[in-house]
């Protein structure tokens, strides 16, 4: 479903309008002092060529409509995404921070590279939709709100982890290391239905064999101290973002070190704390993460 | 960015163009160019015939390569291009300087062939395909100002297509899509309605007297007797067949154009189209004046001198003036004949220059002109007239250096007294004070009493054609009826002359020509003013004043044309093709069974409440899936339920009874309800 952001607006237009008026008015001058009918009526066509041409694409692109028709649920910052987008005529669309990415053009399912620049959720893109039919001499654009299927969950670049973090547990920016103890982690408790993100070797091959669907282990309780790791966003807006970012390289290191860590951060449902066994839900669990003052 | 590299960029082959739609439309607007300027004689037939062959030729060269460019060969396309210019510009300086624009379309067409073939060889992107598009407009351009007939208008259509297609294809390469025919057939009736728009709000085009006016002689031939009238020998079809020994020639079966005009007989005049004028204004074409009126025949006595003398130097020609009105504004026409015609120059009221392309022309002391040649189809002369328009109370307060005695004497002269005449203008002009008012209360009083026809016996022999026309049959055709007018002006003293030539003919909006044909000779009277010269009247007809707008021009071309739609077929016809078109829409629009009415609306349910009908799903599938996100409550349908029947009925041959396919659609209707109901029920929570 798409949203207008605005009346469709020609792009770089005023060398095509110039140009046409200048080449219009040359024309008329010329045909109406050679005191010739047909190069006369041939101008006029002339007029409605250009007229068509430089104000068709304003009709054509409010008609445009465009969805997405489906989109991941996870990405990475500054790593581009693709998108499956719905086009009703012939167009190129384009995103729009803070979303950006290439231009793609063509009618029906397309499918679009979106770059995400920060962290977080992203339930809408902006999308810069053109179209220059039926004759292609100028463009005009609009901006439009789509929403997404589902969510986008975009997870930080990991920035660089403290090791003063990591080695002493110190609390310093919004992060906590520490030692933990927790009934989840451990030895073996049993099994349960694989979910994504947990990582490959928690598979339990037998009762995977013997359920017929993936199965991974659970721990029962924990054999050493287990780090954890605390992460309190100050904010959604740049400050949070980078401290994530510290959060997710910090993690990473400590996951290097042992796993699983056990993190606890503010997600839109609630306070969470779980272990986290690798880096695919690492990223996930900064990408959720979100700001006290955000909820 | 250094100037350099920005020509570089510039310079730089595009990305190679796939669509060959594209191409050929590309080729084919270059192609109706040339054959356009070849069928307006500004190009030879076979130089078009090659230039068309080569161009299809670097047209497929041009998409066989498109993807390896050879820098080289546009080196080499550069130089034949600086050569074309060569060419031009050296033709253009042996033609008679820049002004002359008929010496510059011909080498103008050359050139624009020139480049669009050579182009034609290498053409491998959009941008080069949209330059082949864009130049198609200048041949088309170069042969539209030679067009004159709407023989030229298959080529513009066919040309309006081609760039429509053009066009079209370039949008859908720039977007990786195919045309749309329904986009096109917008486009072409918005470009329609914009062209027919400017077409109607535009001024008709004027000649600019920057600009040298065209002449040129086709199937000329020197005349045995240089001042003599005399035609080309035309057909049995006319307009024009050589001079008898008594001078006669007529045009179009017309016997106005003769050394006397004999007013006893006309014969049917045809509809060959005899000549094109590009002008101004609407006038009277005028050929031939008569002074000396025999009763029967009105003839041009001759003078105390040469009766034509030749009119010294070289086109353009500069007349004498032989009217105190030799003043007034200037009214250009120009006059491309389209059959051959006698060797007098038509002209508007006075003529001042004529752009004769002949060694000599003759005139004599009242105006007429005559040529030294014949003149065939497609001989063109322009003649620049001074034209002075007084109004009403101008020329009723009119004063000045009248004629002299001996001309006065000529102009009022009459044959014998016309005793019954004279009384019957003395009582119709009783009232008028000036010579404009006689003029036009006898005009008026012959509207009233006369009648206008052609069908009518040669009049005997000796009969006088006034009094026969006032008072035996008072009807008639041009000349007799402008006759009596004459004649009733010389009984009342007032200087008078016969004219003949044509009425302005069919003024044709497009080509901005008037059309004259041959039935559109006509006589009429003119009228000695002191001070403003001969003034024009004519009994039988009246002409409008100024140039007819296009618009009004459409309108009533538009008018008349519905006028003649037959009106019931045409309803019948046009309500059999709506019916046909409100059931295709309404085939399209309904599903083909109850079953797929079913199955369409589960679909539309399950896309409301999230569920993605997937391609290879059945729609029990589906049915399931719904019941699972849309549990039914107490008493409402489960959606498996329905998708279960419907797949029933559409595969396993089990038909629905009309109550059975009802209460179905109904239970749909229910699912659907419920999905947009949970919908909004996300989007609130959202």
């Amino acid at each position: 479903m798409s949203r207008r952001g605005g009346g469709p607006r020609p792009t770089r237009a005023g060398g095509p309008f110039a140009g046409s008026v200048l080449a219009l008015s040359l024309w008329a001058l010329v045909a109406h002092n050679s005191g010739s009918g047909w190069v006369q009526a041939l101008g006029c066509l002339l007029a409605g060529f250009v007229v068509v041409g430089l104000f068709g694409p304003a009709l054509a692109v409010s008609r445009l409509r465009v969805t997405v028709e489906s989109n991941p649920s996870e990405g990475t910052e500054g790593l581009g995404v693709r998108v499956v987008l719905g086009i009703s005529a012939p167009g190129a669309v384009r995103g729009r921070p803070p979303c950006g990415g290439p231009t793609v053009t063509g009618e029906g399912d397309l499918e679009l590279q979106v770059v995400p620049d920060r962290r977080g959720a992203i339930e809408h893109l902006e999308l810069d939709v053109s179209s220059a039919s039926p004759f292609g001499l100028l463009w005009w654009h609009k901006t439009v709100r789509v929403a997404l299927p589902r969510p986008l969950w975009v997870a930080p670049t990991p920035g660089a982890p403290d090791a003063a973090f990591v080695s002493s547990g110190t609390p310093r920016g919004g992060l906590e290391v520490a030692r933990h103890r927790d009934g989840a982690l451990g030895e073996p408790r049993g099994v349960r239905p694989y979910a994504a993100g947990d990582p490959r070797r928690l598979v339990h091959w037998p009762a995977t064999a013997h359920r017929g669907e993936l199965m991974v282990r659970e721990a029962e309780r924990p054999d050493a101290a287990v780090p954890h790791l605390r992460v309190a966003l100050l904010d959604d807006g740049p400050a949070g973002d980078a401290a994530a970012r510290r959060a997710l390289g910090t993690l990473l290191e400590l996951l290097g070190r042992s796993s699983p860590v056990m993190v606890s951060t503010l997600e839109r449902d609630g306070p969470r704390t779980e272990p986290v066994y690798g880096p695919a839900d690492a990223r996930r669990r900064m990408a959720r993460a979100v700001a006290a003052t955000g909820r | 960015m250094s100037v350099l590299r920005r020509i570089r960029a510039a310079n730089a082959p595009g990305p190679p163009e796939h669509s060959v739609v594209l191409r050929i439309a590309a080729a084919w607007t270059v192609a109706l160019g040339i054959a356009a300027c070849a069928a307006e004689g500004e190009l030879g037939a076979s130089t078009a015939g090659v230039a068309i062959v080569a161009l299809g030729a670097g047209s497929v060269f041009s998409y066989r390569r498109r993807s390896r460019p050879m820098p080289w060969l546009k080196l080499v396309l550069a130089v034949v291009a600086v050569v074309a210019f060569w060419w031009f510009f050296f033709q253009i300086s042996k033609a008679n300087g820049v002004t002359n624009l008929g010496a510059v379309e011909g080498p103008l067409a050359v050139l624009f062939t020139w480049i669009q073939v050579t182009h034609a060889f290498d053409v491998p992107s959009r941008r080069d395909l949209a330059f082949s598009l864009a130049g198609s407009v200048t041949l088309m351009a170069v042969a539209a100002a030679q067009a004159l007939d709407m023989g030229f208008a298959p080529f513009v259509l066919a040309w309006v297509a081609g760039m429509l297609v053009g066009l079209g294809a370039m949008w859908g390469s720039m977007c990786a899509s195919r045309p749309r025919a329904a986009s096109a057939l917008v486009g072409g009736g918005v470009l329609a309605a914009v062209g027919a728009g400017c077409l109607l709000v535009l001024p008709a085009p004027s000649v600019s007297s920057r600009l040298v006016f065209p002449s040129s002689l086709a199937g000329d031939v020197s005349l045995a007797s240089p001042a003599g009238l005399e035609g080309t020998g035309g057909g049995a079809t006319l307009p024009v067949r050589a001079g008898s020994p008594s001078g006669r020639s007529t045009v179009g079966g017309y016997l106005g154009f003769a050394g006397p005009l004999d007013t006893a007989l006309r014969g049917t005049l045809g509809d060959q189209l005899v000549f094109r004028v590009r002008a101004s204004r609407p006038t009277f074409w005028l050929a031939e004046s008569f002074d000396d009126w025999n009763g029967q025949s009105w003839l041009e006595t001759a003078g105390p001198g040469p009766e034509w003398r030749a009119v010294p130097g070289g086109s353009p020609f500069g007349l004498a003036p032989v009217a105190p009105s030799a003043s007034g504004t200037e009214d250009v026409q120009t006059f491309y004949l389209a059959e051959p015609g006698p060797n007098l120059i038509f002209h508007a009221e006075v003529a001042d220059q004529v752009w004769f392309p002949a060694d000599r022309l003759y005139m004599d002391r009242d105006g007429d002109i005559r040529s030294g040649t014949s003149m065939g189809p497609g001989s063109i002369y322009t003649v620049v007239s001074l034209v002075e328009t007084p109004g009403a109370a101008a020329l009723a307060g009119a004063s000045g250096p009248g004629l002299d005695p001996s001309d006065l004497a000529r102009f009022t002269e009459l044959p014998h007294p016309y005793p019954r005449v004279a009384a019957l203008a003395r009582r119709i002009t009783a009232h008028a004070t000036s010579t404009e008012a006689q003029v036009l209360a006898l005009e008026a009083w012959m509207g009233r009493h006369t009648r206008y026809t052609t069908d009518i016996p040669p009049l005997a022999r000796g009969a006088d054609t006034v009094e026969e026309f006032l008072f035996v049959e008072r009807r008639g055709y041009c000349e007799q009826i402008s006759t009596s007018l004459a004649v009733m002006l010389r009984t009342l003293g007032i200087p008078t002359r016969e004219a003949t030539g044509y009425v302005p003919g069919q003024y044709n909006p497009i080509t901005d020509l008037y059309d004259v044909e041959a039935k559109d000779a006509h006589a009429w009277v003119q009228v000695w003013f002191p001070g403003y010269g001969w003034q024009s009247f004519d009994p039988t007809a009246q002409v409008a004043a100024v140039n007819p707008s296009p618009a009004a021009t459409i309108g009533h071309e538009a008018l008349g044309a519905l006028r003649r739609i037959p009106v019931l077929p045409s309803a019948l016809a046009a309500g059999v093709l709506a019916m046909v078109a409100a059931l295709v829409v309404l085939r399209r629009r309904r599903p083909a069974t109850e079953a797929a009415a079913l199955g369409a609306t589960l679909e539309r349910a399950a896309r409301r409440a999230g569920l993605e009908p997937g391609g290879p799903e059945s729609l029990a599938s589906l049915g399931v899936r719904l019941d699972a996100a849309l549990p039914p409550a107490e008493g409402e349908p489960a959606a498996s339920l329905i998708a279960a029947a419907a797949e029933a009925a559409a595969f396993g041959g089990r038909a629905m009874s009309p109550p059975e396919a009802a209460a179905l659609a109904r239970a749909a209707a229910s699912v659907l309800r419920r999905a947009r109901r949970r919908r909004g029920a996300r989007a609130g929570a959202r």
